[in-house]
This record gives structure tokens, C-alpha cells and sequence, in this order.
């Protein structure tokens, strides 16, 4: 679930990237630009600047949200709040709601400006103490409450601040254009009134941002609203105008927020956002008469207390499938469902932390998921292994002795990086045949990675872990070695996953990342693979020098000649950097591209980019998406690129409304390596009626240098002209 | 069907022979390799001929790739190129991931012609300064020998400009093995961490390895216990003293074939250790390396003998069959020591080409050279041969196709047989024309 913080960093990043650095305006201004686009969930500036051109429409609340997020970015910036977070427009936006909030209650007049100035400055630290609490302690985001609080203690303080401030008189509705469906003037009008501007131009706007922004989160307003205005019109009677669209406006918000920014995009978040739209409806009804006593305007509270009970319901759910919620650092709508699927294709369903197979060399699968004797009921999700030598035979001899068997006191290893919660070593062997009845595990290491995740390695040899309780170990390190001891008759490794540090927890589902099997007698690296029993794989291995020849060093940075299709050259200068969150990734020094990347683990790995398609990073992306640090002959492996990044322009925003009900939309392409001298990677892949090809070569010392895309008859190239040492 | 006619012997009597326990498994004869007929390879290629079997090649790389990647994630074979640098040989063994380790300049020409520098290990004692020179270009892994090789590699690479990565090789004296000091720096003595020091005082060479190598056919595997314990001393030392952490440890070749050795008593294929074995000697003694952070060396093995030898064969047809006057028979067969240098070393497992009948009796199995070292076997119960019939001597993979000479006769032909069964040649046999195009006659004598 992100916390607010993170969808700032998103917000953040994702603006930052895709905007060319030479057009950055001021920091000042884009922080301003930022916030406006916080309103709306929307990331870039340009579409910041919309809605700052929307608030205009209605100068006096323009003027004073305007004021408003100034003043806000004044006082978070000498209070030091937090320079990433100010410039991303976090202290920002609920000052502009303030601001707006008082420009359309108030007249001008220096009272008012006292006014909002005292109320920006309450938003301000209640925003950062509520952050404090709610995003730090629930992990729950702030929305708009600091702006409803402070709202509401402003308004009804109005009154006693003497004759300084006065109340706008109410609107009087006007009417639609004739030309113009009620409905559809009703969602104009509840759009503006998201920046307390009700009227059809600025909500005109307000849509245009939002369209331009996501062409799912747009459906998803149109959604909401559709909804609330059915309630209207049967369920419940709204009797005023000002209601009414404070129902669609919290409605649309609402649809928003839950289909697609906090939960990926798909019918099943679809299906949340109208059960929480129809929540909405409720709390709106509800809470109208209650405000209407105290002489208050509901303002946000239905879209606040919506999201927050819904995200916290949610939360506890055993199993984040479908609706799948947002964790992870993205962007718009469509952002998250690309992002997601990628993710879901490229490194399988299982939690983030990814479990490599706890051995070194080759074991065989003797008992699956769901196996025949032991893995059944609350431990079905368990695997056993044992080593087969090219016969078939587990053991050497008669196998009546424990040092026949081909794994006994082999090597077992960390699957990924954690820390050592239990280590049993003094259970004895088991004789060949025989088992502990009353010791499930025998000798066992039990290892945390992450919040609800552990694993479990059992029937180890006695004495043959020297790890302590509190211990950190790393991806690969020697837990102990095999063994017979516990409930096992033959020795044998028996692995599992499990959500608390209880022996005997029920397993959770596993899967083991990058393993190789043979196919055919063709290795083939599996990304994610729940093997079979039967099954025979390896983990990958780190060979020095082709991951030397596959680094990026930090500060390095190459120029790079690209071609497009048409023949068009183009200079592009890249640069290796690492973020303060020590992310690393390539920059392109010219169209604000970026790439990251990882390359500590098994093999290099590209997580993301954004950019043009003109772009080499766009090409390292798809010729080297993944590359093993060891290339056993014939190596094969899959990976699978976002679809949409192949798509031109037109085709992507139809596609946008599409893609949510689809199946998956990943562009599946295989690859294969040669290294003679040179290494040379080649990709192909299908994409609708045409070929997708891809190649890379690399020269050691020098990283790759030459790179190509060809898409059906077109082609993209790229080779290194020139490059600097770090 | 006619029995063939078989002149007649007085053989005496032996009760032994009707034991299962005797040498008569010998005579069970071998009629294809890898499922081509002899007869037609020798068809094809001629006799003598040599026939390498890939699927052979192929499965016991993969055997000793994983016995030691079952207990050592980070081990990286180096095929010895001098054991045999037939190109086909070792593009098989490149293609399942090896790297190179070659002692001489002619065979680095050859590994770079296969793989990249940084995965060519260059041993040996005589490296004169064009080779250093273009190994270091090429980024090879120089395993320094003698003090003499690393001010000259010093002064290769500081004319070069270039910081290149080397090892020092060390000896050391092991329990059950017989001395081996010949090359490197000696552990005991101190020689090895004095090297080590001068290397990192000359500030021109990285110490990246360490290496060692034990002997040849050493079938005790706590010797490589040792070797891998001492050597794991001696990196901790290094860590401690000098703050590098070793890139890789090589712990040289030597393991055994499962060929059988004059003199030994029980046959190779019982008295060889496994890979397993070897593998987890060497793990066993590896888990004294204590590198800060737990850093993981690269475990190089460069062998050679036990990959190779049993992939390859040598097809003979017997030229004469002879009764020496001490009453054994004698065959005379088409290929003698000069192509089968390893006879001196080998009891080499004969096996003939095609079914025999007769009682099996003591003979010598000479080669066709005018010399009296010419002795492919010296005694072994063997069936009645005839003139034509063929033999297949096993186990000859190794060095044979490096060491063997060019005496009164041609090399013959080099065949691979792939593994789909395919039989192809690899090496063509040689011609009179070979030899001559070497020759020059002086004016004078034209």
C-alpha cells in the first residue's frame, strides 16, 4: 500500500523524469505546479499548470489557492518539512484547497488574506503531524484532512474574527446550455467544484488534465460519477444544487483514487471503486444533515473517509491479488497497470523479496507441492530435494549408508538475504530407513527476509550450522548441510515459506526465481518456476567477468550515435548514477530519459525506464532487459517488455481504456547469448502481426556498444561513439 | 557357417581363469564407438585412427561441473589445452563453459581464438616477453612462476602502460604425493608470501589468484584437502597482511582418469576417485578460506587427463600375429608408441573390434616401429587375432594427440563422432607433402 510518501516520491519521479531537464522551471514554481497537479492524483506539471489555469477561471479563488500554496511553500521551506517532499508538491496541496476553500467563502480584503495566511499555516503543521502519524505509524495517507480540519475551524471561526471577513452569497445555479446533456453539465460543474469553482469551463479543464493525465482515470471519474447520479436520481434525494455536486465531485474522486492510484487498474479495482462509490453516496447523505446542524460545509469528508476505511479494509485481506494493491512506485493508472504487469511477467506473483534456490548445483524435486507424504494440508507448500546423478540414482552403493546418498552433507544455502531467527544443530542423523517421530524438522534454520515472510531449510546434519540466532546472512550463504535428521527417512532438503516464525506456521505459496533446467538438453533460465516433482534445476551462478562486462560503473558516461526508422541521427549522451536511495540508473543527459537498473545480484537486470522510443535506453531496454551473469551453452531465457512502449501515441491512449479488462499485455520475447570474444545477446518476440528482433554487443572493457530494435521493417539502431571513464 | 581355421597352441592350464574375477573381461569386444562401426570408421579414415566421442566429452565435463558446483557455487573449469588442443576438442569443452589454461605461446594463440582473454589462464615456467606482451594485451590470467618472470612481467606491462591481473603459483609439500616443486614459489619456505610482497611493492602487477598444482594422476584425494587448505591459509594471509582478497584460487589439475597405471594393482575404474570425491576434498578443505565479508573466490580446476582420456580411442589392425619363442603369442598392430606415447605410462585397456573366438592366452601387443621400446601392451590375456582384425585401445585421450611423433611414419587421422552419431574428421591424416613443406634443400645440394 503506498503510504503518502511514496506517492509523492512517484509523483516526484516519474515528473522529473519525463520532463526535459533544459524546460525545468524554477524550483519555486514547479513545487507550486505540483501541488495543483496533487489534487487530482496527477503527476507532471504541465498538467499542474491545467488546473492552475482552471482555478484562474474564477480569479477570486484562483488568487487565493494561488496565495495559498506560495505561502505554503514559504513556511514548509523554513521549517525545513523536507526538501523532497516540499518540492514534490506535498505541502502544497492541501494549502491550495484551504486557499481555494477561502477565496470562494470569503470576499477579498486584508481580513481574508489574515485569514488564509493563519489557515495555510495550520494546514501546514497538521499535514506534517498527521503525516507523522497516519503515514508513518498506519501507513495510511493524509488526503485532504488537514484542509477539511482546517477548514472547518476557519469557517467557523470566520464569524468571531469581527467584520473583517465576509461571506461570498450563495450561487444561484445557472442553467445549462441547451446544447449541452444535463448529465454532462452536472459532471462539468462537480469537476470545477474539486477546485471550488463550479462552473462547466473550469471543469471543462479539470477533465482535460485528467484526460491528458490517464485515459483510465478519466473513465474512472466518468464511473463515479455515473454511479452517484443514478443514486441521485432513485436512492437518495438530494435537494439543493451545492449538494448534489459535492456528492459527483466526491464521488469521481473516489472512483479515482480506488481504481486506479491505489489499486492497479483492472475490473476487479473497477469493481472496489463502485462498491466504495456507493460508500461515498452513503457517507455524503449522512454526514449532509449532521453538517448542516453544525453549520459546516461536508466538503471532502465523504472521499476522505471513503479511501481510508476502504484502503485500511483492504489491508486486511490474507492474500494482495485482485483488486492488487499499488505497492510499488509508479505513476498514473496506466503507469501502475504496466508496471504491475511487467512485474507480474517478469518476476511472478510471489512477494517482492524473491527466493533463489537454496542449494548450489543441480537437485531433483522428490516431493512437490501437494507431494504424496509429508506436503499436505497446512504445509502442502513445500518442496524436497535430493540429488540424482545422470542415472537417475539418489544413491551410490546400497544406500543403506548415509555417505551413499549423493547429498548427504552437501551445501545448503540462504535463498535470499535475511536474518537467522532459529538454528536447531543437535537432532542426530536418522540410519537410512529410519525417522523421528517426534520431531517434524530435526535440525533446521529458520531465516526472516520481510514483513510476513520466512523461510525454512530442515532436516539439515547435526552440528553443521555455526549460525546464531540474530545473525545476517546473505543471498548464498552456507546455512548448514544436508542431512537426515527430523521426520525423514532418506537424506533430503526440505524447503518451505512460511508468514510468522512459529515452527509448524502453515506454508505460504512459493516460487524459486531464476532457476535453470534443462529442456531438451537446452538450459533454460526461469524467471519464476514452481517445479514439479521430478523436476531437476540449479540457481544461477555470478561469473566475475561477465558481470564486469555487464556493469554500468557509476559516473560513467557514454555518447551514443542513435538511428530511427527514417534515417534521422541523433547525438545522445547517457550517464550512470545512483539516486540518494541508492537505486542506480542511466541518465540521458539530453531527453530526460532514465533507466534502472541492477546489477549486484545474478545477473543484470533493467527494472524500468521512461523516455522517448527514439532513445538508446529505450533500446538497452529491450536488448538487454535481463542478461545472466553466467551463460551456460545454449542458454535460453524469456523476458517480457511492456507492450505499450511500442505502441505509437494514437494507439496507446485507445488501447489505455482497453488494457484494463485484458488479459495481460506484455510483449513476450526470447533470448539467447554467444560469447566468443565479443558477447552478442539476441531477442525475438511477436508483437500483433509483426516480428520484434533485438540484438546487443558487448566488448569487454567497454560495456555494450552496439544496440538494435527492429519492430516489422522498422528499425532502431545505436553504437557507442565515445565514453569517459567514472 | 566355416569356423575359421585356428593354428593350434599348447596352452597351459590355468584354474584362475574360470574365476569371474579374472582378466577375461578384456577380450568382451567393442564393435562400435558411440554407435558407428569400427569398421566403417577404419573404412573411412583409415587405420591407425583416432575417434573421439563428444557425447563422452560432453558428459563427463558436465559430471565434474557439477560434483563441484554441488558443493562450490563459484567453480569454473580450465580445459588444459597441452593435455590435447585439437580445435574440436576444445571447442566442445569451451562450448560447455570452459575456460583455457595453455603453458606456451603457440597454445595462447590458440585459446584466443576460442575465448576472450579474461578467460585464459597462462601457466608455466617459460614465458619469454612477446608472450607476456600479448597476454597482458588480451587481458589473460598469468600465473607468475619464478621471481625472474615477475620483473619481467613488470617490466612488459609498465612498457605497456597496462595494470594486468595476475596469480602467483605456489608448490607445497603434501603428505602421500610425490614432491612437485619444480614451478611456482614454494609455501613452506616463505618463498610464496615473499613473492607475494614483492608483487605488491612493485606497484606494476595486481595479485588477483593464487594457484597450485600437485602432480599428475593423483588418485589420493586428502591431497587435494591439503593442497586447497594450504592455499586457503595462504589467501587468509594475504587478506590479513597485504588487504587483498584473491579473485580465484586455481587449484591446477591432476585428478585421475579411470585408466589403470603400470604397476597399479587394482584396475582405474575401482581405484580412481570419483569427481564427488575429489570435489568434496576440496570443499572440505576450502572451508578454512576466511576472505573479510565472506567474499567467495572463483575455484578454478584446470584438468585435463580425467575429462579427456576416456573420450578417446584408438583403432589398430593387426598387421601380424607371431609366436615369440618364450611361447607367447605377439601381435604387431599398425599403431606403436609413436602415436600412443602414453603406453609407457598406461596398461592400456584393449578391446577387439569384432567377435573372437579361441581361448585366450598370454600375448604381447608390439607396434609396427623398428624399435624394441615399441610395446603397446606387454602382457595380457588375449583371444587369437589374425592379420586384419581390429583392436580398439581405450582410454587415449589424453596427451596422445599432443606427444605423439612423427617417426618413419605419418600422423593418422583425427575423427570426432558427434552426438547424434555422426562421425567427422578433425584432424586429416598426414602426407608425405606435410613433412616435406617443412623441408628446405640448400642450392648446393639441389
Amino acid at each position: 500500500m503506498a503510504p503518502v510518501s511514496a506517492l509523492a516520491a512517484r509523483a516526484g519521479s516519474a515528473a522529473e523524469a519525463a520532463a526535459p531537464r533544459r524546460l525545468a522551471p524554477p524550483a519555486f514554481v514547479s513545487a507550486a505546479l505540483r501541488a495543483y497537479a496533487q489534487v487530482l492524483f496527477l503527476g507532471r506539471r504541465r498538467h499542474g499548470l491545467l488546473l492552475l489555469a482552471a482555478t484562474l477561471l474564477e480569479p477570486r479563488v484562483g488568487l487565493h489557492g494561488l496565495a495559498a500554496v506560495l505561502a505554503a511553500q514559504v513556511l514548509a521551506r523554513a521549517l525545513q518539512l523536507g526538501e523532497e517532499a516540499t518540492a514534490g508538491g506535498l505541502h502544497g496541496y492541501n494549502p491550495l484547497l484551504v486557499g481555494l476553500a477561502v477565496g470562494a467563502s470569503f470576499e477579498p480584503g486584508p481580513a481574508t488574506a489574515a485569514l488564509l495566511l493563519l489557515a495555510v499555516g495550520a494546514t501546514v503543521f497538521l499535514e506534517a503531524a498527521l503525516q507523522a502519524s497516519l503515514g508513518a505509524w498506519l501507513g495510511l495517507p493524509v488526503l485532504s484532512l488537514p484542509f477539511l480540519g482546517v477548514t472547518w475551524l476557519a469557517l467557523a471561526a470566520a464569524p468571531s474574527l469581527g467584520p473583517v471577513a465576509r461571506a461570498v452569497p450563495a450561487l444561484v445555479p445557472p442553467a445549462p446550455p441547451a446544447w449541452l446533456p444535463e448529465a454532462a453539465w452536472l459532471y462539468l460543474r462537480s469537476m470545477g467544484a474539486m477546485l471550488f469553482s463550479p462552473g462547466a469551463a473550469t471543469g471543462a479543464l479539470v477533465a482535460l488534465a485528467l484526460l491528458l493525465h490517464s485515459r483510465i482515470a478519466l473513465l474512472l471519474s466518468l464511473a463515479g460519477f455515473g454511479i452517484a447520479w443514478v443514486l441521485a436520481a432513485h436512492v437518495f434525494t438530494f435537494a439543493s444544487d451545492p449538494s448534489l455536486l459535492l456528492l459527483h465531485a466526491n464521488a469521481a474522486l473516489v472512483a479515482v483514487a480506488l481504481g486506479g492510484v491505489w489499486f492497479v487498474p483492472q475490473a476487479s479495482s473497477f469493481l472496489l471503486a463502485a462498491a466504495a462509490v456507493l460508500v461515498t453516496a452513503l457517507f455524503t447523505a449522512g454526514s449532509l444533515p449532521i453538517f448542516r446542524a453544525a453549520g459546516l460545509p461536508v466538503l471532502f469528508l465523504p472521499f476522505d473517509l471513503a479511501v481510508l476505511v476502504v484502503l485500511a479494509a483492504m489491508r486486511q485481506r490474507t492474500r494482495d491479488g485482485s483488486p492488487k494493491s499499488v505497492d510499488f512506485a509508479a505513476g498514473a493508472p496506466e503507469a501502475n497497470l504496466a508496471h504491475y504487469r511487467t512485474r507480474l511477467a517478469r518476476f511472478g506473483p510471489g512477494p517482492a523479496i524473491r527466493m533463489a534456490p537454496p542449494f548450489s548445483g543441480r537437485w531433483t524435486v522428490t516431493q512437490g507441492v501437494d507431494g504424496p507424504h509429508t506436503h499436505r494440508g497446512a504445509w502442502r507448500h513445500a518442496l524436497d530435494f535430493e540429488v540424482l546423478d545422470a542415472a537417475g540414482r539418489r544413491h551410490t552403493g546400497t544406500g543403506t549408508q548415509l555417505r551413499d546418498h549423493l547429498c548427504y552433507r552437501l551445501p545448503v544455502l540462504a535463498p535470499a538475504d535475511g536474518t537467522v531467527v532459529k538454528v536447531v544443530t543437535d537432532r542426530p542423523d536418522n540410519p537410512p530407513g529410519e525417522l523421528a517421530t517426534r520431531d517434524p524438522w530435526g535440525n533446521l534454520v529458520l531465516l526472516h527476509h520481510g514483513p510476513g515472510l520466512y523461510s525454512l531449510v530442515a532436516h539439515l546434519a547435526p552440528a553443521s550450522s555455526d549460525l546464531r540466532e540474530g545473525q545476517t546472512v546473505r543471498q548464498g550463504a552456507r546455512l548448514g548441510l544436508c542431512g537426515n535428521s527430523g521426520r525423514s527417512f532418506v537424506p533430503h532438503l526440505h524447503f518451505q515459506l512460511q508468514a510468522t516464525a512459529r515452527l509448524g506456521a502453515p506454508t505460504l505459496e512459493l516460487a524459486l526465481a531464476d532457476a535453470v533446467v534443462e529442456e531438451e538438453g537446452v538450459p533454460r533460465l526461469h524467471r519464476s518456476l514452481l517445479p514439479s516433482e521430478g523436476q531437476a534445476l540449479r540457481g544461477l551462478t555470478r561469473q566475475d567477468d561477465l558481470a564486469e562486462l555487464l556493469a554500468f560503473p557509476l559516473g560513467r558516461r557514454w555518447t551514443w550515435l542513435c538511428r530511427e526508422p527514417g534515417g534521422r541521427e541523433l547525438r545522445e549522451a547517457i550517464t550512470s548514477e545512483i539516486s540518494l536511495t541508492g537505486e542506480l540508473y542511466l541518465a540521458s543527459a539530453d531527453g530526460g530519459g532514465r533507466l534502472w537498473f541492477e546489477t549486484l545480484g545474478r545477473q543484470l537486470l533493467v527494472y524500468d525506464h521512461l523516455g522517448p522510443r527514439r532513445s538508446v535506453l529505450h533500446l538497452l531496454a529491450a536488448a538487454l532487459p535481463r542478461v545472466p551473469y553466467e551463460l551456460p551453452a545454449g542458454l535460453r531465457w524469456d523476458d517480457v517488455l511492456p507492450r505499450r512502449r511500442f505502441r505509437p501515441a494514437w494507439a496507446r491512449w485507445a488501447a489505455d481504456l482497453a488494457d484494463p479488462f485484458l488479459a495481460q499485455d506484455g510483449l513476450v520475447m526470447r533470448y539467447r547469448a554467444e560469447r566468443n570474444g565479443v558477447l552478442q545477446v539476441r531477442g525475438e518476440g511477436r508483437l500483433g502481426g509483426r516480428t520484434v528482433e533485438t540484438g546487443a554487443v558487448v566488448l569487454p572493457g567497454r560495456g555494450p556498444v552496439e544496440l538494435w530494435l527492429q519492430v516489422g521493417r522498422e528499425r532502431w539502431s545505436a553504437c557507442a561513439v565515445e565514453e569517459e571513464e567514472p | 557357417m566355416k569356423q575359421a581355421y585356428e593354428r593350434p597352441a599348447l596352452v597351459k592350464h590355468q584354474p584362475g581363469l574360470m574365476n569371474k574375477l579374472s582378466g577375461v573381461q578384456a577380450m568382451r569386444p567393442m564393435e562400435r564407438i558411440d554407435g558407428v562401426p569400427v569398421k566403417e570408421l577404419t573404412a573411412r579414415f583409415g587405420s591407425p585412427l583416432f575417434v573421439f566421442s563428444e557425447r563422452t566429452l560432453v558428459s563427463r565435463a558436465r559430471e565434474l561441473r557439477e560434483a563441484f558446483a554441488l558443493r562450490l557455487p563459484r567453480t569454473q573449469l580450465a580445459w588444459s589445452y597441452k593435455t590435447n588442443y585439437l580445435d574440436a576438442v576444445c571447442k566442445v569443452f569451451h562450448r560447455e563453459g570452459s575456460w583455457a589454461e595453455v603453458v606456451s605461446e603457440m597454445e595462447l594463440d590458440k585459446a584466443l581464438r576460442h575465448v576472450p582473454g579474461s578467460q585464459v589462464i597462462f601457466n608455466g615456467p617459460y614465458k619469454p616477453e612477446g608472450a607476456l606482451e600479448k597476454a597482458f594485451r588480451a587481458g589473460v590470467r598469468v600465473h607468475l612462476d619464478h621471481f625472474d618472470e615477475l620483473a619481467r612481467a613488470e617490466a612488459v606491462a609498465r612498457r605497456l602502460g597496462l595494470r594486468p591481473q595476475v596469480a602467483i603459483r605456489v608448490n607445497m609439500a603434501l603428505p602421500g604425493t610425490p614432491p612437485w616443486s619444480r614451478f611456482g614459489f614454494n609455501l613452506e619456505n616463505g618463498q610464496a608470501m615473499d613473492a607475494v610482497r614483492r608483487l605488491r611493492a612493485g606497484g606494476v602487477l595486481e595479485l588477483r589468484g593464487l594457484h597450485s598444482h600437485i602432480g599428475t594422476f593423483v588418485q589420493e584425494v586428502d591431497a587435494y584437502r591439503q593442497e586447497a587448505r594450504q592455499l586457503a591459509g595462504l589467501a587468509n594471509r594475504i587478506a590479513a597482511e597485504q588487504g587483498v582478497a584473491v579473485d580465484w584460487i586455481d587449484l591446477g589439475g591432476g585428478f585421475a582418469s579411470r585408466n589403470t597405471l603400470h604397476g597399479q594393482y587394482l584396475p582405474g575404474s575401482q581405484a580412481s576417485p570419483s569427481f564427488a570425491q575429489y570435489a568434496e576434498a576440496v570443499a572440505d578443505g576450502l572451508s578454512a578460506l576466511q576472505l573479510p565479508g565472506g567474499r567467495e573466490p572463483t575455484i578454478l580446476l584446470e584438468t585435463g587427463r580425467a575429462l579427456v582420456d576416456e573420450a578417446g580411442h584408438l583403432l589398430t589392425t593387426v598387421h601380424a600375429s607371431k609366436r615369440l619363442p618364450d611361447g607367447r603369442r605377439a601381435l604387431i598392430v599398425d599403431a606403436g608408441v609413436n602415436v600412443l606415447f602414453t603406453a609407457f605410462w598406461y596398461r592400456h585397456e584393449l578391446a577387439p573390434a569384432q567377435e573372437l573366438t579361441g581361448t585366450p592366452e598370454p600375448t604381447v601387443v608390439f607396434g609396427p616401429l623398428c624399435m624394441a621400446i615399441d610395446v603397446v601392451r606387454d602382457q595380457l590375456l588375449f583371444p587369437p587375432m589374425a592379420a586384419g582384425d581390429q583392436l580398439v585401445v581405450k582410454g587415449v585421450g589424453a596427451y596422445n594427440v599432443t606427444q605423439w611423433m612423427q617417426f618413419i611414419t605419418e600422423r593418422p587421422a583425427v575423427v570426432m563422432i558427434s552426438r547424434d552419431g555422426e562421425a567427422s574428421l578433425i584432424r586429416r591424416r598426414e602426407t608425405v607433402e606435410t613433412l616435406l613443406g617443412q623441408e628446405e634443400l640448400p642450392a648446393w645440394l639441389r
